[in-house]
């Protein structure tokens, strides 16, 4: 199966609820869109920060799937946010996932988060656990 | 996130499938030389005569195996169900040792059968409350 399909039909029932939607995938690069809706927001009307937070945990998540050896599974083990600029409701938020480090036992992803427009919204390091 | 691997629990599934099936027809298969081995003398169990009951229970283990094979080629593992197996093989352990309490007069041969049935499904109910476990663990 296309990697992109496996990541679009895996059911995450938190991704679903922010509406996430993998755009490419391939083993050194995920990425996925998000359109800002009410009910994602802080006041004002801007993306809340926890859902940045979660768009992008599940991005490189999704790309240490696709890079883990048959029956493995994963987790996240730390995550650091850096919240540069606003995405206001009603736009669409890209992220892109790139590996920093893909090892037996961890793997580190960074996510660049942009509005459709290209501003930088947030950047999120993260690290995952080889379960 | 968490994404959590059901191999360990679907391997066990398909080896309970396997398992199931092969003992549960050779049961249903056998039932009356495995009946007047197990025996010294005639049983009957609410009416039914021990080589009758033996045919029934072979065809329901089969039927248990093709529920356990069905389980484990669903491409999202259901708990529900699993935990369901997981409580059936616990439950024909404990059957195992009522059976055996019974005041029957079982030969060596049919105490080693009941036995040795009730440990390798025992075994395999230990290998599903691991399988089980690692999966809610990483959830």
């Amino acid at each position: 199966m296309d990697k992109l399909q496996l990541l679009n039909n895996v059911k995450l029932p938190f991704a679903e609820v922010l509406g996430l939607k993998f755009t490419a995938a391939s083993e050194t690069r995920v990425m996925a869109e998000m359109v800002v809706r009410p009910e994602l927001c802080t006041r004002p009307d801007i993306l809340h920060g926890g859902a940045v937070m979660a768009f992008a945990d599940t991005l490189g998540a999704a790309a240490t799937v696709l890079n883990l050896p048959e029956g493995k599974g994963t987790t996240t083990i730390e995550s650091k946010t850096n919240f540069v600029g606003p995405a206001p409701v009603g736009t669409t938020v890209i992220g892109e996932t790139t590996p920093i480090h893909r090892g037996r036992r961890t793997m580190v992803w960074t996510t660049r988060i942009t509005t459709a427009e290209g501003k930088l919204v947030a950047v999120v390091t993260q690290t995952q656990m080889v379960l | 996130m968490t994404v959590s691997s059901d191999r360990f629990l679907r391997r066990t599934f398909w080896g309970n499938a396997a398992f199931s099936v092969i003992s549960g027809a050779g049961l249903a298969a056998f039932a009356g030389p495995f009946a007047r081995a197990a025996t010294d003398a005639p049983v009957s169990v609410l009416g039914l005569d021990l080589a009758l009951l033996f045919e029934l229970l072979g065809v329901g283990v089969v039927a248990f195996g093709a529920l356990c094979a069905w389980i484990a080629s669903r491409p999202e593992l259901p708990r529900g169900l699993a935990r369901l197996i997981f409580a059936a093989d616990l439950a024909w352990v404990a059957g195992s040792v009522l059976v055996l309490a019974l005041p029957a007069a079982w030969t060596t041969a049919g105490i080693a059968g009941i036995v040795v049935l009730a440990l390798i499904v025992a075994d395999l109910a230990i290998l599903e409350y691991l399988g089980l476990r690692k999966m809610s663990a990483a959830n």
